[in-house]
């Protein structure tokens, strides 16, 4: 049975994510860290965390295969998170689509579990699990693979 | 004149939405919104693929009903999950179900 999951930066976000039809959301059960440079990157997917959220945010060199090796062979996850996309404007949002796609063509190849997340601060930075994993196709994850970032994936993490 | 087959005829999707908002927010500035954003993502040729329509919104409890093609269903939902503000105002446009019939979408 498919069970929809979502990772939040705010407690107020914990209930109304329920209220959307989320059937879990992690406030601070997960060790998560933002994605900044490359160094920063590798730092962290060696560290013992569970999901690198962002990591391509900034450029998209601050991703690539040997980060996404390290990645797999600790067992962290990959997120992309619809915060960062929502602020993001313009034709910054047209490049960071971009990197996103180059990121999950890395992910894919090398096979590291990826999920998308609300990430959100306030209730309005939240939608519906569906809405979430149209997002998917939208950056290029394919049909049943979107939905499998919002559900099943976090089997894997833990 | 010939009837043109049901066969060739685009499937449709409807779909039901909500506003979350503080305040009530009219329906002409939704319709705005959703075209903006639609314009803003997909560009002309997209939305002239998608079909989109909004069949009509009730202002009392927020929730409006949309038809779409039914291959264009996951980019709707996507454009109106990056919808952020209705009239200066932060909302969330919530799809709350997806259907091929308005009878059926307006079950309970």
């Amino acid at each position: 049975m498919r069970k929809f999951q979502d990772v939040v930066f705010s407690k107020e976000c914990v209930k109304f994510g329920k209220e959307l039809g989320f059937d879990k959301v992690y406030f601070k059960e997960l060790k998560t860290v933002k994605g900044k440079g490359h160094k920063e990157n590798q730092k962290a997917v060696r560290k013992n965390i569970d999901i690198l959220i962002d990591p391509v945010a900034e450029n998209k060199r601050n991703f690539d295969t040997a980060i996404a090796r390290i990645a797999k062979d600790n067992n962290v996850t990959i997120a992309v998170s619809l915060n960062e996309i929502l602020d993001k404007k313009g034709i910054a949002r047209v490049i960071y689509l971009r990197n996103l796609k180059s990121m999950i063509k890395i992910c894919r190849r090398v096979g590291n579990n990826m999920i998308i997340i609300s990430g959100a601060v306030d209730r309005y930075g939240m939608r519906n699990p569906e809405q979430l994993a149209s997002l998917g196709i939208l950056i290029g994850l394919g049909k049943p693979k979107q939905m499998w970032a919002v559900s099943n994936a976090y089997e894997a993490i833990k | 004149m010939k009837p043109f087959p049901s066969s060739l005829k685009e499937k449709k999707r409807y779909l039901k939405f909500k506003i979350i908002s503080e305040k009530g927010i009219d329906g002409t500035a939704v319709k705005k919104e959703m075209t903006k954003e639609m314009f803003r993502l997909l560009g002309t040729i997209g939305v002239s693929e998608t079909g989109f329509k909004i069949l009509n919104f009730d202002e009392k409890n927020q929730t409006g009903e949309i038809k779409v093609d039914n291959n264009s269903v996951e980019k709707i939902k996507a454009c109106l999950a990056l919808i952020e503000e209705i009239d200066g105002e932060k909302s969330i446009i919530d799809v709350e179900r997806t259907s091929g019939t308005l009878k059926a979408l307006r079950k309970e």
